[in-house]
């Protein structure tokens, strides 16, 4: 395989969309974005990306959903999905294991409806580059 | 030899209660003792066949009471068996050089008590050539316990469970009922009906409170909350909380006074979080039992007896309150779970007693120990103890030039307000003698010079657009005459205009921060809280925790500087929207809908090293998800302070050049 990865953003928060794209377009692969869950399962369906970079709590469709939507359609079943989750225990949190307990569930959640592997947010350009990396190489990419 | 006579030790009423019935049931004839002293002295008297000693009691340790049994040649040969918490290794005991007759892990079933105490019983009596007998006895006990710490850990989870789904069950009608309440508190009603509506919804706030209490006091009972060790800022720790309970004292026109003793350290190593938890509510309950006077809180080192050159501290916390106070004999068991003074005062001053019977566990988390003086009529005082380490050395090598000594903490300032409007002349004035501070009045830039030359304040709350002369006319002259005595009087903006440049202006004028009107009591006391710690005059104040941590934001962008610029230009152009949302979810009690806004915000915040903005919208975020919206006003105005800090970093063009260097 010669050509680039195409990769797809969703995630409602912009500034989020803009440090992810920014620092995958360094790295040469083929960005695009979508603002909403309804709006990313319409993209991927329609651009069949590589990788698909999928947040959860999203407006009109949940990141759960559109994961799940993905893995029951035959077109889009192959494509690896990296969920995005919300960082849990602060330092001031009165219930961190609370807290801990809720994540646990997302990620849960998450491998349930579908999602290969997790970026915690905030995200660090680094570590997507890394784990995109890693996991486009296990789709069959080289590296 | 035949096991009669058990002592069982141990500090939990409800523990001690169904050991007892365990062994009662097999005909054992069971006394108790609540503490270990207690212990040693029923043991030496009753002589007992058998002691099962808990590891965790007040006044002294299970195992100090250990140690202490064995060498009294009364009770050395008594066997004991020990009951250890689930969050102590296995090998805890061993490590201490103990040697028990047997260990059991809380929480425990009947079987598996008996066991141990069965077990006990044949050691004593068996023949020891007896060796495949004693194999076969390892055996079976060994299987026994591994069932019964399954069933154990099943009952356990299954508690758990159980309390996680009945508080969402309990929950979800509850939200219904405040939700509906407010849709009916909007449409036309009777002043009766409000009146009887607000009830209601006070009441539903209040089962809301006490569902929450009731999940985190399990979590403690399961052995399941440990303490933090992070470090932290005590004087910082003591006025946040003691800022959030301010408006509770307002409301019942009561003074609320703290008072930390010099030299006490305040870089110490601990569970902050736990702390304060126990300071709310020691402080929440002497609000609550208190009608007229004042609560004030008060914090000193205890002073170790030899000079030992450790790093550890401990400290003694106390707030005294004029309330109605506790009678001699209902002093120790208001720290019992479920236990009040009198089962009246519930009704008369609500809340269901968990909150001491939590501090008292919390306060013996932290290795103190919690205690009350009272008379009737007169007030009460608690007080509590804690162990902290800590980080500064200051104390024990003495600064020469200083000669060590903190300033005390003027919790009480001489403020000049200088105002034009009356209305707003009369609520920062309000505002501020409540809160125990002597306010002066003057109503031009003019006037709070000529104040300002002639008084001693300790700080002046300036507004922005006055007649004859402005707020930042005045600053800029104070600031130009200042230069000769080299003081700094903190001066802190009001302005009506929440817009980005005139608060630039002002800071340009020099004044130290800013806050918008209409001035609310929190806003106000946050504004000025960096203040209230200051020594007297001529001090700077000192910078609070840095609103973006910028080694973070550039890790976000792997040191990509533009990117970030183009981050933060978008984030704070959103920003304004998710706190109108967080508001207005807010306001309509919409949990679901707090949580959201907050969880976008908390995501914004992070992406630009907003820790501090970062961990309120947390806060927020946590306490709309357990439904907990008491106190959502004071976590949006601390949001939003925070979120202030931020967008002011980012509009100084100086942090690009901050950010290459770094």
């Amino acid at each position: 395989m010669s050509r680039q990865a195409r990769i797809l953003v969703v995630d409602d928060d912009k500034p989020t969309v803009m440090i992810i794209s920014s620092v995958l377009q360094k790295q040469g692969y083929e960005v695009h974005t979508a603002y909403d869950g309804k709006a990313g399962l319409e993209k991927a369906r329609e651009l069949k990306p590589d990788l698909i970079i999928l947040d959860i709590m999203m407006p009109l469709m949940d990141g759960y959903q559109v994961c799940r939507r993905l893995q029951n359609d035959p077109e889009t079943a192959h494509i690896a999905v990296l969920m995005l989750t919300a960082k849990g225990g602060i330092d001031e949190d009165v219930n961190r294991q609370y807290e801990f307990a809720t994540r646990v569930k997302d990620r849960l959640a998450g491998f349930d409806s579908g999602a290969v592997d997790f970026l915690t947010k905030p995200v660090k350009a680094k570590e997507v580059a890394q784990r995109v990396k890693s996991l486009l190489w296990a789709s069959g990419f080289p590296v | 030899m035949a096991l009669e006579k058990v002592l069982i030790v141990e500090d939990s009423p409800t523990e001690a209660l169904l050991a007892r019935l365990i062994l009662e049931r097999q005909g054992y004839q069971v006394s108790v003792a609540a503490d270990g002293k207690e212990g040693l002295v029923k043991a030496a008297e009753e002589k007992p066949d058998l002691i099962i000693l808990d590891t965790i009691l007040p006044r002294m340790s299970g195992y100090e009471a250990y140690q202490r049994l064995r060498v009294d040649p009364r009770t050395a040969d008594i066997p004991v068996l020990m009951l250890l918490t689930d969050t102590e290794a296995t090998d805890t005991p061993r490590r201490l050089g103990l040697d028990a007759d047997a260990y059991i892990a809380k929480p425990y079933t009947p079987p598996l008590l008996l066991a141990g105490v069965e077990q006990i019983s044949r050691s004593n009596g068996r023949q020891p050539e007896d060796a495949d007998l004693v194999e076969k006895d390892r055996q079976w006990y060994h299987e026994e316990l591994q069932k019964a710490r399954r069933e154990a850990e099943m009952a356990r989870q299954a508690k758990s469970e159980f309390l996680a789904t009945m508080s969402h069950e309990l929950r979800t009608p509850l939200h219904e009922i405040l939700g509906m309440t407010d849709l009916v508190l909007n449409t036309e009603l009777t002043s009766e009906q409000r009146a009887y509506l607000l009830t209601t919804k006070n009441s539903a706030n209040a089962l809301l409170a006490i569902i929450s209490d009731i999940l985190e006091f399990a979590e403690i009972e399961n052995g399941q909350l440990t303490l933090a060790a992070d470090n932290f800022d005590l004087w910082l720790a003591v006025e946040k909380t003691i800022q959030i309970m301010i408006p509770h004292a307002q409301e019942k026109g009561l003074k609320l006074s703290c008072q930390i003793a010099p030299g006490v350290h305040r870089d110490l190593v601990g569970d902050p979080v736990r702390l304060r938890q126990v300071l709310t509510s020691l402080i929440g309950n002497a609000i609550r039992f208190t009608e007229h006077g004042e609560v004030a809180v008060g914090v000193e080192e205890i002073v170790p007896s030899q000079e030992k050159a450790g790093d550890e501290v401990e400290l003694h916390f106390h707030v005294r309150d004029t309330g109605i106070g506790i009678p001699k004999d209902k002093q120790d068991v208001i720290f019992e779970t479920f236990r009040q003074a009198d089962s009246s005062t519930t009704r008369q001053y609500g809340s269901i007693g968990l909150g001491l019977a939590m501090a008292k566990k919390l306060v013996e988390l932290m290795g103190g120990r919690i205690w009350v003086e009272s008379e009737v009529g007169q007030g009460s005082t608690f007080h509590f103890t804690a162990r902290f380490q800590h980080l500064d050395q200051a104390l024990h090598t003495p600064d020469k030039t200083t000669g060590a000594t903190e300033p005390e903490q003027p919790w009480q300032l001489r403020i000049l307000v200088a105002e034009d409007s009356p209305t707003n002349q009369l609520i920062a004035q309000a505002n501020l003698t409540k809160a125990g501070h002597t306010v002066q009045i003057v109503e031009n830039g003019q006037k709070a010079i000529a104040a300002w030359e002639q008084g001693n304040f300790d700080l002046i709350l300036m507004d922005i657009s006055m007649p004859q002369m402005d707020g930042l006319e005045a600053t800029r002259i104070i600031r130009e005459r200042e230069k000769q005595t080299g003081r700094h009087i903190p001066i802190i903006a009001m302005t009506a205009f929440a817009l980005k440049e005139y608060r630039e202006k002002s800071l340009a004028a020099g004044m130290d921060a800013y806050i918008s009107k209409p001035v609310s009591a929190v806003e106000l006391h946050q504004a000025i809280a960096p203040f209230l710690k200051k020594a007297g005059p001529g001090e700077l104040p000192a910078p609070p925790r840095p609103a973006v941590d910028l080694h973070e934001a550039l890790e976000v962008v792997d040191g990509d500087v533009d990117l970030l610029e183009a981050v933060a230009e978008v984030s704070l152009a959103e920003y304004p929207e998710h706190i109108a949302t967080l508001k207005e979810a807010l306001a309509c009690q919409d949990a679901p809908g707090v949580e959201a806004a907050a969880h976008r915000l908390k995501g914004v915040l992070g992406n630009l090293g907003g820790l501090t903005a970062r961990d309120a919208a947390q806060r927020l975020e946590t306490m709309a998800e357990e439904g907990r919206l008491a106190g959502g006003e004071i976590a949006l105005a601390e949001l939003e302070t925070e979120i202030e800090r931020v967008v002011a970093f980012y509009s100084d063009p100086g942090w690009k050049q901050k950010a290459v260097e770094s």
